[in-house]
């Protein structure tokens, strides 16, 4: 078990940047009608949003950021802490999170650096910013999750294309203390095979596959066999039951992983919002995104206390248990 | 979810996977088909399949398991093999 707690550390705002190009996959014409309809009911997704030639990541990010700091009030020098999480980064190096750092006029003494995660990173980069601002009592931190993942697929992969979407969103904390989170982290490199790129790093091979590649089977088979255990696992950790939980968000995969995540943890589907249908799956931004979209006023005011819980490429998995109270939520920016 | 093993019933597994796959002609859905030369098969079709076979036996058949396999009765044989 993975489990493991950190303390003092507060929620305290998110902001999502959205592409405003929309594809439908209804228009997708590899696939035959009857096939499109199917594809469409099983991976709950319709409309995806594509970002254009030379619209970034970090450029979805940088514009959720702007957007957070405004709503929150939060000057952009009383930041100590920026971490970027994705795999689209801007080079191979340097770094975005530098980049990114002076950008939103950030102080020269602060920290920030990149996380190469997808499916599981907003989880993961929760973990790690929480882990470092619990030591940081005067300090505020941001966590930017996203990827454009259009700009690594290929049209004609047509187990891959109708899948992917882009996003870039922004994650503020701040130390408070008081406040616990709960988290069960897990990985098997096993499953390295499964999501990946092929010849984009230093392992080059002869492999003429282009684009992003997506076993869609062994990833369903890896999802149902470690996520629901996790949330389990962690939910007994927390000795919390699903009862006292008032929101399950979940990476959003496609709809069959998900409505089979749900069913085998036995949870109701109110509990289980979805973002699918107008998003697609964006890869580390899905959270933050499907908090917006589907909860932004049940969250505003409010205390809750929500299960998280990212899984994919690697293969990757983290859960979390985290309490909100009336954490801001900036509308979603189109740009 | 009962454990099937021995006692997975072949009709029984037809008719829960006719009711499944319910964009499939249900008169290929039969233990010597070629799933492969079903028309509509599809990595799509493949996807709903397995999550079927999970969902109602808790039996992970991974994508090379899927490749080496010809007919459904390869499947059903599978699934018991693995409960």
């Amino acid at each position: 078990m993975g489990c493991f707690s950190i303390p003092d550390v507060r929620l305290a705002g998110i902001s999502v940047a959205v592409p405003k190009h929309i594809e439908k996959n209804a228009d997708y014409q590899l696939l035959g009608e009857k096939e499109r309809e199917l594809l469409i009911k099983t991976t709950g997704i319709e409309e995806r949003r594509v970002a254009p030639a030379g619209m970034k990541t970090s450029d979805y990010c940088f514009q959720a950021a702007q957007a957070l700091l405004l709503q929150l009030g939060w000057k952009a020098e009383e930041l100590g802490l920026l971490i970027f999480v994705s795999q689209s980064a801007d080079y191979i190096l340097p770094s975005t999170a530098p980049i990114l750092q002076h950008q939103l006029g950030m102080s020269t003494e602060s920290m920030a650096f990149d996380i190469s995660l997808g499916c599981s990173g907003y989880v993961y980069g929760l973990s790690v910013i929480a882990s470092l601002l619990s030591r940081m009592p005067n300090k505020r931190a941001l966590l930017l999750c996203g990827d454009v993942s259009t700009f690594y697929t290929d049209p004609t992969e047509r187990g891959v294309h109708p899948i992917f979407s882009d996003a870039g969103s922004a994650t503020a904390l701040m130390f408070n203390s008081g406040e616990i989170m709960h988290f069960n982290a897990g990985t098997d490199g096993s499953g390295s095979e499964a999501i990946r790129l092929p010849n984009s790093g230093m392992h080059q091979t002869e492999e003429s596959k282009k684009g992003l590649q997506m076993n869609g089977i062994d990833v369903f088979q890896f999802s149902l066999a470690a996520v629901p255990s996790n949330i389990t696992e962690l939910l007994k950790y927390a000795h919390l039951s699903h009862e006292e939980l008032d929101y399950f968000i979940l990476h959003q995969a496609n709809k069959l992983i998900n409505d089979s995540i749900r069913k085998r943890l036995n949870i109701e589907e109110y509990k289980f919002p979805s973002s699918l249908q107008y998003f697609g799956n964006t890869s580390s931004a899905t959270i933050p995104l499907t908090m917006i979209t589907a909860l932004s006023s049940a969250l505003s005011g409010a205390s809750k206390k929500l299960c998280f819980s990212g899984f994919g490429v690697g293969f990757s998995w983290c859960s979390a248990l985290i309490s909100v109270d009336n954490l801001q939520c900036v509308p979603i920016i189109e740009c | 979810l009962a454990k099937v093993g021995s006692s997975l019933n072949t009709a029984e597994f037809f008719d829960k996977m006719s009711n499944h796959l319910d964009d499939m002609p249900s008169e290929l859905l039969k233990p010597e088909q070629s799933f492969r030369d079903i028309p509509q098969w599809s990595s799509i079709q493949a996807l709903v399949f397995i999550a079927f076979i999970n969902q109602e036996y808790r039996v992970a058949i991974s994508q090379e398991e899927l490749s080496k396999a010809e007919t459904f009765q390869d499947i059903f044989e599978l699934i018991k093999a693995k409960s």
